[in-house]
């Protein structure tokens, strides 16, 4: 029996429908995964409009497919207290009759699909570009805020260590830094190019899916640090350009 | 739309009853596919317009047969619509994400995270839709463990309920 607690997370959020549906066999992990994925691309896409255009395209295809896997396995819920108006469904290739089925909803799904032609393979260069083209940027970034950095931070991870570590508050030592852990080191960005590589090779494409999901999951955070502090010293810059020019 | 229309899949019927021939069809209001019509929605059929089928020459066989049927069509009509709601924003964010344009391909994206996001919700309620029975019956038993102590009846029934 569920908590109450438990009853409230899943009337609250998405992820937790998404992992409950697939501990109860009820939906693909796969699916799962990216479907929590695109929903958070779905919260910046609403809330900040921040959703990045060159990847828009080959989500939404993904999202499709992913809406018709749902829709495939999705429980077709007899209710039979409801007097509401019966709608046609004959244009998604449903007859009255086929309601009494149990794969009905695979069957609208399925129609739904041969109206559209995916193009996974458009699909799946696009998600494989954008990745590419942020750990171009990340690398940029990374290479430009090592140029700039004190001499004493010689040591080719320090640059990984500074982004991570709470420089606002305070810039540690470089012993100090050099002692403490950090989940994101040079080889990790190496690691996360050879995962995006290996997505033109991944036949099943839920399983595509979800790889780019979790690089890109992966990505975001330290991508994030790397901006905010890149910014940072870009304003310091700034700064001191116009000091200058005012003298 | 078609008043003589027949019954689509009208031989896939098994319920053991009278089958409806394609030449004893009754008066029906189905729109063929992709045809809404103008006429009566179906909902608005009754039991007089199936008795005058069957007196227009359909077996009053038949006439039950369809009756019955139809009743229980008029019983799944929530769900079919819940369907149709999902089908036609999934339908529609294909429509717009094929004229490619930033914004159409914003609105489809959002069309189809509701449509996942009211799958997901109404399959977790269809798989918890037992949970207020069983948490009731959960506190019945708590009590009767109280009264007659914890008897191994009682207890593993507990246990079976909150599992």
């Amino acid at each position: 029996m569920l908590s109450d607690r438990k009853i409230e997370k899943l009337e609250r959020e998405f992820g937790a429908n998404a992992n409950f549906l697939a501990d109860r066999g009820k939906l693909d992990p796969a699916v799962a995964t990216i479907a929590k994925n695109l929903h958070r691309y779905r919260n910046g896409l609403y809330h900040r409009l921040q959703l990045r255009k060159e990847v828009l395209r080959p989500a939404t295809y993904v999202y499709f497919d992913v809406a018709c896997s749902v829709l495939a396995t999705w429980t077709f819920q007899r209710s039979w207290s409801s007097e509401e108006a019966y709608e046609d469904l004959a244009r998604f290739g449903v007859t009255q009759y086929d309601l009494f089925e149990n794969d009905v909803t695979n069957r609208v799904a399925s129609h739904l699909r041969a109206s559209v032609g995916i193009d996974l393979a458009s699909a799946r260069t696009a998600l494989i570009d954008h990745l590419n083209s942020r750990l171009d940027d990340l690398d940029e970034v990374i290479s430009q805020i090592r140029a700039v950095m004190p001499e004493e931070y010689g040591d080719p991870g320090d640059v990984f260590r500074i982004v991570q570590s709470n420089w606002k508050e305070r810039l540690l030592p470089p012993a100090e830094l050099r002692d403490r852990h950090f989940p994101t080191s040079e080889r990790m960005l190496q690691l996360w190019r050879r995962e995006t590589r290996s997505l033109a090779d991944i036949a099943d494409r839920y399983t595509m899916y979800a790889r780019y999901a979790t690089v890109e999951d992966a990505l975001q955070k330290f991508e994030q640090q790397a901006s905010d502090l890149h910014e940072t010293i870009e304003r310091a810059v700034e700064l001191a350009i116009d000091e200058e020019r005012g003298r | 739309m078609s008043a003589n229309a027949s019954l689509p899949g009208e031989r896939q019927m098994q319920d053991g009853g009278a089958h409806l021939g394609a030449d004893t069809a009754p008066a029906l209001p189905g729109p063929k596919p992709g045809e809404r019509g103008d006429g009566p929605e179906r909902s608005e059929l009754d039991a007089d317009r199936i008795t005058s089928a069957a007196s227009a020459g359909v077996t009053s066989g038949a006439a039950t047969v369809y009756a019955r049927l139809h009743r229980s069509a008029r019983g799944i009509l929530g769900a079919v619509l819940e369907l149709e709601l999902v089908a036609v924003e999934i339908e529609e964010a294909s429509r717009l994400a094929a004229i490619g344009r930033v914004p159409h391909l914003r609105l489809a994206f959002l069309l189809l995270d509701n449509a996942v996001e009211a799958m997901l919700r109404l399959e977790v309620q269809n798989e918890t839709h037992l949970q207020d029975v069983n948490a009731a019956l959960a506190q019945r038993l708590r009590s009767m463990i109280e009264i007659h102590g914890h008897k191994p009846d009682l207890v593993g029934l507990l246990a079976n309920t909150q599992s």
